[in-house]
């Protein structure tokens, strides 16, 4: 196919170059001159014949220029953007329970999200973390430099179990006060400790009201264990969230043998309740996958198909074309005169 | 070509330089050329100060009241041998706008005409690089008339190079007896390697050479010579029309063409070869009666 090509364009040329070449012998409208040798001496005419090569020279530079421009806008390129602007509508909630055995669980879901946030377009999300009472590391906001800052120390903060820290030898001494830096103010409630239907109902009070035409959504991760007298119970809690609008994900951290425990099977029935996804997860590394599916799950409650916008960008190509064939007219002029 | 009526007007005034002037009446070889051909009186001319006063015809002085010159040409048959460069260079442009050949067909004609008018026979030798035409002394018209179309068809762009040599030589070793030669040629020629040749010519004969000027290649222009390609016959030049009618240009060329010319003249002043350059058809005449004159002056 391309040989047959190839093999066109050649003999078309051939032939081209052939009929000129006849038709100039056939008007041959030579004014002949004899004895012309002295002009190579003259050094007016050889530096104007050298002008004359430079002027041909950038006919031809031109005329390239115009016909690569050409073919480029010939050719339409374009730009293409994939554009789902309708996630970027979310507010997000990160609702994490930092009680000693969902550490782990906290830290994948910090470290998936910080991932996210790099190509999150107008989502708002927030952190809240609680044991006995809530924190608000940020609110929901869309200043990604801060939201990433603040994921960045929570993942530093919560990739040590505190259960494993050295207390009294003093070389641990550091990472306790990382970690006791970002989850201070959690346990301040001293009568008891986590206590999961206030987490939840503090993370349901991050949303603003007026921002009605946003989604909004919770990602609560926790083992659902309280110990103490909670204000809210998880049940009323999640009332309270889907009296706000909210969907709640749960994500269940602990390894399966606590599948069917009445904790579980209340946390399972308050999340599929409210219509949203639930997962036991009894390995961190499987927040990855829990947290992709939220996400295809809000794509499709948004109808958030991906939109390929196909733009032409004639314009530089244009130009380059144009200003070809505009050089290519002044330098023909100027050697036709 | 009105050339006739031009020659009726110069006749009079145009006259071949002789081979050798008559000793004397007594000598019984003498006859007016004019002799024949009418009442042409112009072998009876006023006397001008510096001519020989032994010329004076003084009956006819007597009759007229003032003195009038009566002159004598040999009448032996004198040869006139036309030497032409048919080189392709002399198929090339003139200033006027007429190629060279037109030009120097024209010089051929005039002193071919003048020849037969004086009852001279006409020989030619034409030659370039490739070929040498030699047709042999004639004084018929019709045979002057083979002689110029000859020398006509031998000049076209396609022709070999040009050789003024080989003619010369040739010139040189066919005509053993005194004659006129006149060797028509272009501007660039005699080049230093024909001076020999010349040197030679000039012993045995007498040599008068026509040269038809070049038109300069920088100088066409407008709206004829916008259209038309410019370009050497001998190859080597191709002229666009960029590099065309820039006076600058037209300047420089002018100067290394009247250097040139100054170089030839220098050459065929040393040679003591007297010679005339024609620009156009319209030129052969005033310069034709100049060399002449001039050479009629060089021999007194």
């Amino acid at each position: 196919m391309w040989v047959a090509v190839v093999v066109a364009v050649a003999v078309v040329g051939a032939v081209a170059w052939w009929l000129a070449r006849r038709r100039r012998v056939r008007e041959r409208d030579v004014l002949w001159v004899a004895n012309t040798g002295y002009l190579a001496t003259v050094p007016a005419f050889v530096s104007w014949v050298r002008r004359y090569r430079a002027l041909q020279g950038l006919a031809a530079v031109s005329l390239l220029t115009a016909v690569v421009g050409a073919g480029a806008v010939a050719a339409r390129p374009v730009e293409t953007d994939v554009v789902v602007d309708r996630l970027g509508t979310r507010d997000i909630v990160l609702c994490l329970d930092v009680s000693g055995s969902m550490i782990e669980y906290d830290g994948a879901v910090l470290r998936v999200f910080s991932e996210l946030v790099d190509s999150f377009e107008g989502e708002r999300i927030a952190l809240s973390i609680f044991n006995s009472s809530s924190r608000t590391v940020f609110p929901l906001t869309d200043d990604y430099a801060l939201v990433q800052e603040e994921l960045q120390a929570g993942v530093e903060a919560l990739d040590e179990d505190p259960a494993d820290f050295d207390y009294t030898g003093g070389s641990d001494d550091a990472d306790i006060l990382v970690f006791t830096t970002f989850t201070a103010g959690t346990t301040a409630n001293l009568a008891g400790a986590s206590l999961i239907g206030d987490g939840l109902a503090s993370c349901a009070l991050q949303f603003d009201e007026g921002a009605a035409d946003r989604s909004r959504s919770i990602i609560l991760a926790t083992d659902n264990y309280v110990s103490g007298e909670p204000i809210y119970t998880l049940p009323q809690a999640a009332d309270l969230v889907s009296s706000r609008g909210i969907t709640l994900h749960g994500v269940f951290g602990g390894s399966a043998r606590y599948e069917g425990t009445p904790e579980e099977t209340e946390y399972r029935q308050v999340v599929e309740a409210g219509g949203g996804l639930y997962f036991l997860a009894d390995d961190p590394a499987a927040v990855q996958g829990i947290v992709d599916d939220v996400v295809a799950q809000q794509a499709v409650e948004l109808d958030a198909t991906p939109e390929v916008i196909v733009t032409d960008t004639p314009t530089a190509w244009f130009l380059v074309t144009v200003a070809g064939v505009g050089l290519l007219l002044v330098v023909a002029w100027r050697v036709r005169q | 070509m009105p050339d006739v009526s031009r020659l009726a007007q110069v006749r009079a005034r145009l006259d071949l330089p002789v081979v050798r002037r008559a000793a004397g009446l007594l000598e019984g070889h003498h006859r007016s050329v004019y002799k024949g051909h009418g009442q042409d009186f112009d072998d009876l001319h006023l006397y001008a100060p510096g001519e020989d006063v032994g010329d004076i015809d003084w009956k006819s002085s007597a009759r007229a009241g003032i003195p009038i010159v009566r002159r004598f040409v040999r009448a032996s048959n004198v040869n006139l041998v036309l030497v032409v460069d048919t080189g392709r260079s002399m198929a090339a442009a003139a200033p006027s706008g007429e190629t060279k050949a037109e030009v120097a067909s024209l010089c051929c004609a005039l002193v071919a005409y003048l020849a037969r008018d004086r009852g001279d026979r006409v020989a030619l030798v034409a030659g370039d690089a490739d070929r040498v035409v030699q047709l042999p002394p004639r004084a018929s018209t019709r045979d002057l008339e083979v002689l110029l179309r000859t020398v006509d068809r031998l000049w076209h762009p396609g022709a070999p190079a040009s050789d003024l040599g080989r003619p010369l030589d040739r010139a040189l070793t066919a005509f053993r007896r005194r004659s006129l030669v006149v060797v028509v040629t272009d501007e660039a020629r005699p080049d230093a390697g024909h001076a020999t040749l010349l040197r030679s010519l000039r012993v045995r004969h007498e040599v008068l050479l026509v040269r038809v000027a070049d038109l300069s290649p920088v100088a066409v222009d407008g709206a004829g010579g916008a259209r038309r390609e410019v370009a050497d016959v001998d190859g080597g030049l191709r002229l666009p029309p960029f590099l065309r009618g820039r006076a600058a240009l037209v300047q420089a060329a002018a100067d290394a063409v009247s250097r040139r010319r100054a170089e030839v003249a220098q050459r065929l002043t040393d040679l003591r070869v007297e010679s005339v350059l024609v620009a156009g058809t319209d030129d052969v005449v005033p310069r034709l009666v100049e060399l002449l004159g001039r050479s009629a002056r060089a021999r007194r």
